[in-house]
């Protein structure tokens, strides 16, 4: 057996056996491809600012969030995102009228629907021999093809510097946070809390100099 | 450096003159991560195979080629991953999961001990270049960073003779990648590094 001839059948063996079965799958539910994103620019003087106002709505933005997110944690969210501010040394401004705050935080939802197609010979072969002759005879010979309607949604949450030129800065958004995730599985009002605590956790930075 | 690659050009050239008795070995790798790339994958993986063709330049020394395959998965819940973002610095806090494609492509020798048919244990050494492509995907982001390192790689091991031209090919091999690129994990430098068992068939006399 030539050199040539051996490798080439050695490495066949290893295309058609070996490297299918190398790619593990972890079994991850619908909770792992939530995730919590924050994002600040550097140098921005977090503990120069003293208070905070944030509006009492969330604001939906595009066609399908409010059927999709719905109204129901609205509050645990803002009371949640004020009350880590506030653990933070921000006092927060109600009448931004009589007071102008240092930092406006705005908090929006977006949801949307994503239909993926993909086919399946699989499906075929168990409805062929599942269901007898029956719904698939004659034997149809080619893939099936079936749709996956997914719903993924996101909370973004925006600290606007309202002192921007007088700081000497040129982006308005200081600090922004995102939690996003499939909108599916055990949404619930502790998991919602955790998920915003944990956008200030991983915000280390975001702290006054003291509230006055 | 310099001593390193005209050994092997060495190597690969002797191989011209002795071509007519040669021996090949396809392996099943497993193979566990060791340094600091451990941080970025915890996990001793069956998935990887490798293959090795010698050919004999004297009794006891064969030269050859080695290529090789090894991947890791591992998944991290609840961990914070560290970026830049156009002008943001940015964290992406989540499940994560972790993947290394490695592959090895070394010009190697071995001293083999012993006579023919006889059980011979084998030392070996092998030079060449190891990639490494670190995969940290989170949610729907995925960081991706793709490197190529200078590797070495020694190996201890056994030649069992099953027929006259078979034999099982049994080793152990610390695989080193000297720093090169980014690391996706906690290290100012990443150098890939593994240590693997590989078990397979030989052909060849």
């Amino acid at each position: 057996m030539s050199v040539r001839r051996l490798i080439s059948l050695m490495i066949s063996a290893l295309v058609l056996g070996v490297i299918p079965s190398c790619f593990p799958s972890h079994g991850l539910s619908v909770e792992d491809y939530d995730t919590v994103l924050t994002g600040y620019i550097p140098g921005t003087p977090f503990a120069s600012y003293r208070t905070f106002a944030m509006p009492d709505t969330i604001i939906h933005v595009g066609d399908d969030t409010d059927k999709l997110l719905g109204r129901s944690y609205d509050a645990l969210m803002l009371s949640t995102i004020a009350r880590n501010l506030e653990a933070r040394g921000f006092r927060r401004v109600i009448d931004t009228l009589q007071e102008t705050p240092d930092v406006m935080v705005y908090v929006a939802g977006t949801a949307s629907s994503f239909t993926s197609y993909y086919s399946s010979w699989n499906d075929y072969w168990d409805d062929y021999w599942g269901w007898g002759w029956g719904p698939y005879y004659p034997p149809y010979w080619g893939p099936s093809y079936n749709s996956l309607t997914y719903n993924i949604g996101r909370i973004n949450i925006d600290m606007v510097d309202n002192g921007l030129a007088r700081r000497g800065l040129t982006n308005p958004i200081v600090w922004s946070g995102s939690m996003s995730g499939l909108l599916a599985g055990s949404i619930s009002r502790p998991y919602i809390t955790t998920k915003i605590n944990q956008l200030f956790e991983q915000s280390p930075y975001l702290v006054t100099g003291g509230a006055q | 450096m310099r001593a390193l690659i005209i050994a092997c050009m060495v190597l690969v050239a002797s191989t011209q003159v002795h071509a007519q008795r040669y021996f090949a070995s396809l392996m099943w790798s497993v193979a566990t991560p060791a340094g600091a790339f451990r941080s970025f994958v915890n996990e001793t993986s069956a998935s990887g195979f490798g293959l090795d063709v010698q050919w004999w330049v004297a009794d006891h020394i064969s030269v050859g080629v080695l290529g090789g395959y090894n991947m890791w998965s591992d998944v991290f819940r609840d961990r914070t991953h560290e970026f830049q973002s156009g002008a943001y610095d940015a964290a992406i806090n989540g499940t994560q999961v972790h993947t290394v494609n490695s592959f090895t492509i070394m010009a190697g020798s071995r001293y083999v001990f012993g006579r023919s048919r006889d059980v011979r244990p084998f030392v070996g050494v092998a030079a060449g270049a190891v990639t490494s492509n670190q995969v940290l995907d989170v949610g729907f982001v995925e960081f991706n960073e793709v490197n190529w390192h200078l590797g070495v790689a020694p190996s201890v091991g056994l030649l069992i003779p099953v027929s006259f031209q078979t034999m099982v090919d049994l080793s152990a091999r610390m695989s080193y990648g000297f720093p090169s690129g980014t690391a996706l994990y906690d290290a100012s430098t990443h150098a890939i590094a593994f240590w693997s068992i590989n078990a397979g068939i030989t052909f060849g006399n």
